[in-house]
């Protein structure tokens, strides 16, 4: 599969759907929502802003530490948690689930997503 | 103040403007800035410095008297204010000489606070959401910085 247009990223997100995903995006990593799948009570611009914060502090540590690029961020939290995932040289995923929610299938996914960017 | 600053012709924005207080930082100054929030938080910084343009942007606004041209005035706020040395605000795009967030070592385009202080001016004269990007920059070796003007709606 090949990323060109917003409809593919839409698509991208319909198949990140599943029980126990309360909602995801695209974003770019100067902070822009590229593409939005999110619960309305969610502020897309914050919560886009915030990750990718998130996501270039983690690059930089990792540079730093001479460790690579970081392919997966999670953030386990009381009520749920947050994958990030460093999908493109310029975009990232972000997911929010339930907290007992099971991510090992979600994994596989976004590295599949990785590669169709990778691709594009 | 009122010697360098535009100040418009309503008591209260007189008064108001008046109890304001400014701070000057030197451009070799923001680009420290600029250097250390990039390697902490990598392009994320980006983004960051936009939504600082917005709010600065919107400050601007609320300067600007009712019924006035509001490019023709915002653009005499952001020289006033230090941003540029010149800006004109065309049907897409703004022209920009002399941004002070320009960075000649830099390999990418910088003026990213100035860009969220342009998608205000827009987004106020037009009465539209706009998507507004930097195309040229000095930074990059060209004479001026361009930024188009993508009107959304709403």
């Amino acid at each position: 599969m090949v990323i060109t247009i917003a409809e593919d990223m839409e698509n991208i997100l319909e198949s990140l759907r599943e029980d126990g995903v309360l909602g995801s995006a695209i974003i770019s990593k100067n902070g822009n929502i590229l593409s939005s799948d999110l619960q309305s009570n969610v502020r897309e611009e914050t919560f886009a802003i915030m990750m990718a914060t998130i996501l270039g502090a983690t690059q930089t540590v990792n540079s730093d530490l001479s460790m690579g690029s970081s392919s997966f961020i999670v953030i386990y939290s009381q009520k749920g948690k947050i994958i990030v995932a460093n999908i493109g040289e310029k975009e990232f995923v972000a997911v929010i689930t339930e907290r007992n929610y099971n991510t090992t299938g979600l994994f596989g996914k976004l590295e599949n997503i990785t590669q169709s960017f990778r691709d594009s | 103040m009122t010697d360098n600053y535009y100040v418009p012709n309503a008591t209260n924005k007189i008064n108001e403007m008046s109890k304001m207080k400014f701070v000057k930082l030197s451009d070799k100054e923001l680009k420290e800035i600029a250097t250390f929030y990039q390697g902490v938080m990598a392009t994320a910084y980006e983004g960051l410095f936009y939504r600082e343009g917005r709010v600065i942007g919107d400050g601007i606004l609320e300067m600007i008297p009712r019924d006035s041209d509001i490019l023709e005035k915002a653009a005499k706020l952001i020289k006033a204010r230090g941003w540029v040395d010149e800006v004109s605000f065309e049907e897409d795009k703004a022209i920009v000489k002399g941004s002070i967030e320009v960075n000649e070592e830099s390999a990418a385009h910088t003026c990213h606070r100035l860009c969220g202080i342009i998608a205000s001016v827009y987004e106020k004269a037009e009465g539209s959401i706009v998507d507004v990007k930097e195309t040229r920059c000095e930074s990059l070796g060209d004479d001026h910085c361009e930024f188009d003007v993508d009107k959304r709606g709403f």
